[in-house]
């Protein structure tokens, strides 16, 4: 039963996305507002039909049907309900689903906010996202099929990969990545609107801003929470191995932020149009890209699946794009913006601007390049070779630290060009800044050069961040004769976009400081001690105090437990565990933190010997980890408050304030 | 460029498509003249002995640049799994005999192959991903250098004179310019 | 509707050769541990059996030899050894010696497996995989078979079949 009305609702889907396409195209051609009305509501019949398949196969997951083939491949009714609902993205074909959900779900929202506006862009942006809407419908109701028939169906299935059942994280990261990766699909088509159009005017390029904004904010906290996982599941320590899907997540994420800051320079300066939108064309390409890398089984990863007839079907399509942008970039880039005059002077924030496009740009290509390359390499020599943490750490270190340099240089900067004694002079207190935080790394036991120099710049960066929050706030106050915090909020509300923006980079300044440091003084001891015995690893006392075994329905625990106490105080007891799934082999290790602001304490169970009584244990002083998460909170408080939506300004309101620029604003 | 992809990409194609070893030998008629063995550590080693405080930190620096053969992309530092472990031992072992970074990683390639190393050495085609983004980089800059000169040689525009810098007025004054299309 | 031509240009230029390389990675195993010994002259080792006797490979030329990797913790061992215990029967009497070498695991494990699953040659011991590393053995099981001369003909990375062995010991008898 369910097999055939999934089956169905996909079918749907498929027809309504291919029924928009040619309507979305026919509004844009010939003008048809009853075409463009059609093309809208195929977006929401899209929309629902995913809606109903998704919901569908939750039914299924949850209520064990093993008649679908899907939930005979990942399903069991061993697992704990929350396993059973994340299931659904636990392996190919369902998350295939789930993208044509969340596809279904931005869709619905861009034709219902499109409503009435942009009449020239629209449709074209309609019949695009579409186009991609097409694609995905036809992967699922074809090759990627979750919804086949199994007869006879089985009475129980094997459950989703161990790794994936064993921390709560799994409900919440791939979503979260998801909501970033095809929220990207608005934006391209949003992109290639314009190109199509032939028109990028303000306010599509404000709509195009804000739409940009909401994926990128989905995408960072997907991929902080990728490290955080990787961090609390995978036993080994670290956050970020620049493993290939790593990597396909990070590439979109480079390009929307160098897009982000791009369009600040198109929005003002009516410049670098063509650029600006080849980066949301690219952001585009690269989550599909990424998408490949994680499905087509040819890049060996910690995520990949394996090799299945989805590969070529999504290199085909992914070249299509490709190509095709390339060929609509090229047609309308000339059209967009004849260059009127030149850029602005060498110490302009035009200029850091543009040191950041080409920073991020460097950095997109390096990453790619470091990850296709191993490809490449056995292409042409048929020899194996890896690519790995080595090669990108190196690579990543001189970008990223100029990449924080010009964050801080960059606000400081007015538009067009600055007298020297008055640009010295706005660099005197991010100047102290550096050296304080120079300092209180050299307290802190930081002897690396890139460490102190990350710590350093971060701190200028800090500084020169500070000053332009505060500064604008306390001009407001001294000449109102408001309190500070009125004051501060009153600019908050009225600069909502910068003001994010400023609390982002805060963001990525703490993570950029806590990343380098963790990276650089991590102490990894291995320790075996028998039951009741101690040891001493830093400033941390360990005490074994024997393993037990944890039965549960569907995985046998080995629990090892340690009593931890630091400096004589008593921190209580980190039972870190191996896990026994019943369909797998060797077993898989769940690490135990013990997360502090100053470090975290981190043990990773190797083995229990039963006989002899003893249990060797990965420690690790991991200092500033818990500053990597908490930057990324910070980050996304500044992505809200950049894309809170403000209330609309009439008119009547503008005038006067644009009057009144020497007067009081109101 | 792309004409010797395709070239190459067909000759993939075209070649076996199985994954694994070669067919086994068919057994020779005599012994080959010459079977090389694995390389063999040199003997005596090219260094002294190191005392255990470099000892430990070379043995983490080349366990930091090999990978562990059964994971996907982690070094043998960071690695739980056992082949990881042993291999760790094992670089322990010929560090505090006295060997170099290069004969340690140079035995190990030997026997795991090419991949085993985490970063492809500087040499050959290796030099395009160890030298290209410092290239397109360059590239660029010099690309934005030019078209900062002004396309149609007229000149970088100038801050618009305003109140003394340095004073509220002239933060007021900036903040309101420059707050005109923010914040909407 | 004019083209510009340098953006086709460099836009083709990155795209098409990224396509390209993407497209052959298609029916390779990117896991795929290479096979770098076969070829050439095994690793020279002294190891004692779990009995105390000592073996040491360069004596045991004459003869082909099979050395198999395993350890009572892995799964696909348990599904091979009936295969190679098979194939000792029937190919140790035509002279090729078996040899098992364990791997990170204890005798005191391996003795109890052998004793309920029959072990028709010895198991060697290395303790802390040196030799194992020296084979380039990245997990177990994997099998060397060596010929007579001493050189790695072949090795085989996950659980061997009898018909696997029978393959590469006939034509060296």
């Amino acid at each position: 039963m369910i097999p055939l009305l999934g089956r169905t609702a996909v079918l749907l889907a498929l027809a309504a996305c291919a029924v928009g396409l040619v309507t979305g195209v026919v509004a844009a051609v010939r003008r048809s507002p009853e075409a463009l009305r059609w093309s809208r509501w195929m977006a929401y019949a899209f929309f629902g039909a995913s809606t109903l398949a998704t919901g569908l196969m939750e039914y299924a997951l949850l209520t064990h049907d093993f008649s679908v083939d899907y939930v005979a491949e990942v399903g069991s009714r061993s697992t704990p309900v929350w396993v059973s609902i994340v299931s659904l993205w636990s392996s190919l074909d369902g998350s295939i689903l789930l993208w044509a959900f969340v596809l279904g779900l931005f869709m619905a929202v861009f034709a219902w906010s499109t409503k009435g506006r942009h009449p020239e862009q629209t449709p074209w942006a309609l019949a695009t996202v579409h186009f991609v809407g097409v694609f995905f419908a036809f992967l699922v109701a074809g090759v990627a099929n979750p919804f086949g028939l199994v007869d006879p169906a089985p009475a129980d299935g094997p459950g989703p990969n161990p790794l994936l059942q064993n921390h709560i994280l799994m409900v919440v990261h791939p979503p979260m990545l998801y909501l970033g990766y095809v929220g990207m699909t608005i934006p391209f088509a949003m992109g290639a609107a314009a190109l199509f159009a032939g028109r990028l005017d303000a306010a599509w390029t404000r709509a195009l801003r804000r739409w940009m904004l909401v994926p990128w904010g989905f995408l960072t906290v997907g991929i902080i929470l990728g490290g955080w996982w990787s961090y609390e599941v995978l036993g080994w320590g670290g956050w970020w191995a620049w493993d290939p899907v790593e990597n396909a997540s990070f590439m979109p994420w480079l390009t929307a932020t160098a897009f982000v800051h791009s369009a600040m320079v198109m929005e003002r300066k009516d410049q670098l149009k063509g650029w600006t939108i080849s980066l949301v064309l690219a952001t585009f390409l690269l989550t599909l890209l990424g998408t490949f890398m994680t499905r087509s089984g040819v890049f060996n990863s910690v995520h990949s699946f394996t090799q299945s007839p989805i590969g070529p079907v999504f290199l085909g399509f992914l070249g299509v794009c490709l190509v095709g942008s390339v060929l609509l970039v090229a047609a309308r880039v000339d059209a967009m913006s004849p260059p009127k005059e030149g850029l602005a002077g060498p110490a302009s924030r035009e200029m850091a601007f543009l040191g950041n496009n080409l920073l991020f740009a460097a950095f997109t290509f390096t990453v790619l390049i470091g990850t296709v390359y191993p490809l490449l390499n056995e292409a042409i020599t048929g020899k194996q070779i890896s690519v790995g943490q080595p090669y990108f750490d190196r690579m990543s270190a001189p970008i990223g630290i100029g990449i924080v340099f010009l964050m801080g240089v960059g606000p400081v900067l007015p538009w067009g060009r600055v007298e020297g004694a008055a640009a010295l002079r706005r660099l005197a207190v991010p100047a102290v800044s550096a050296v304080v935080a120079l300092g209180l790394g050299l307290l802190g036991g930081q002897r690396s050069g890139w460490v102190l120099a990350t710590i350093a710049l971060s701190g200028f960066a800090l500084g020169a961040t500070v000053l332009e929050v505060i500064e604008p706030a306390r001009a407001r106050a001294r000449a109102l004769g408001e309190g500070l915090g009125t004051a501060f909020g009153q600019v908050l509300v009225k600069a909502r976009r910068r003001y994010g923006g400023y609390i982002v980079h805060v963001g990525v300044l703490i993570i950029a400081v806590a990343h380098a440091v963790a990276t650089a003084t991590t102490e990894k001891t291995t320790v075996t001690l028998i039951e009741g015995g101690s040891t001493q690893v830093g400033e941390y006392a360990l005490t074994y105090l024997g393993a037990e075994s944890l039965d549960e329905p569907h995985r046998r625990s080995l629990v090892a437990r340690f009593g931890v106490s630091r400096a004589g105080e008593e921190l209580g007891v980190l039972a870190p565990r191996l896990n026994h799934y019943k369909t797998m082999g060797q077993p898989i290790g769940t690490p135990e933190v013990r997360s502090g602001l100053d470090e975290d304490l981190y043990l990773s169970l190797i083995n229990v010997d039963p006989v002899a009584r003893s249990a060797s244990v990965d420690v690790l002083i991991e200092p500033l980890v818990w500053w990597l998460w908490f930057g990324g909170g910070v980050m996304s408080l500044g992505t809200v408050v950049a894309a809170w939506p403000a209330r609309r300004r009439t008119a009547a309101v503008v005038a006067p304030a644009a009057a009144a620029v020497d007067g009081v604003p109101s | 460029m792309s004409a010797a992809f395709a070239v190459l990409l067909g000759a993939r194609l075209a070649a076996a498509t199985e994954v694994g070893a070669p067919p086994p030998e068919a057994a020779p008629a005599a012994p080959p003249a010459a079977a090389e063995a694995p390389a063999p550590l040199p003997e005596p080693p090219a260094l002294a002995p190191p005392d255990e405080a470099t000892a430990r930190a070379l043995t983490e620096e080349v366990s930091r640049g090999l990978r562990c053969p059964v994971c996907q992309g982690l070094s043998v530092a960071d690695s739980n799994a056992d082949s990881a472990r042993a291999m760790h031992t094992r670089i322990g072992e010929l560090v505090r005999l006295g060997y170099s970074r290069e004969q340690i990683e140079a035995y190990f390639v030997d026997r795991y192959g090419e991949w085993v190393r985490l970063a492809p050495p500087r040499e050959g085609l290796h030099w395009l991903i160890w030298l290209g983004p410092a290239a397109l980089f360059v590239v660029g800059a010099v690309g934005l250098a030019a078209r900062g000169r002004g396309a149609a040689g007229a000149p970088a525009p100038v801050a618009p004179p305003g109140p003394p810098a340095g004073t509220p007025d002239a933060y007021r004054a900036r903040f309101l310019s420059e707050l005109d299309d923010e914040g909407r | 509707m004019k083209l510009n031509w340098k953006v086709l240009l460099a836009g083709l230029l990155l795209v098409v050769p990224l396509i390209g390389v993407l497209a052959s990675g298609f029916g390779r195993d990117p896991r795929g541990v290479s096979n770098q010994l076969e070829g050439k002259l095994a690793p020279d080792f002294t190891l004692t059996t779990m009995e105390g006797s000592p073996v040491t490979r360069s004596n045991l030329t004459g003869a082909p030899v099979v050395l198999n990797f395993w350890s009572t913790w892995c799964q696909p061992c348990r599904v091979e050894h009936p295969h190679l215990q098979q194939a000792a029967q029937v190919y140790g009497a035509r002279g090729v010696r078996f040899f098992g070498v364990l791997y990170n695991d204890t005798p005191e494990a391996a003795r109890p497996f052998l004793a309920r699953n029959g072990s028709l040659f010895p198991t060697l011991l290395d303790p802390s995989q040196r030799v194992a590393i020296d084979f380039g053995v990245a997990g177990v099981p994997e099998t060397f078979i060596l010929h007579p001369d001493g050189r790695i003909v072949r090795k085989f990375i996950g659980p061997v079949s009898f018909a696997d062995l029978s393959a590469v010991l006939e034509p060296l008898l």
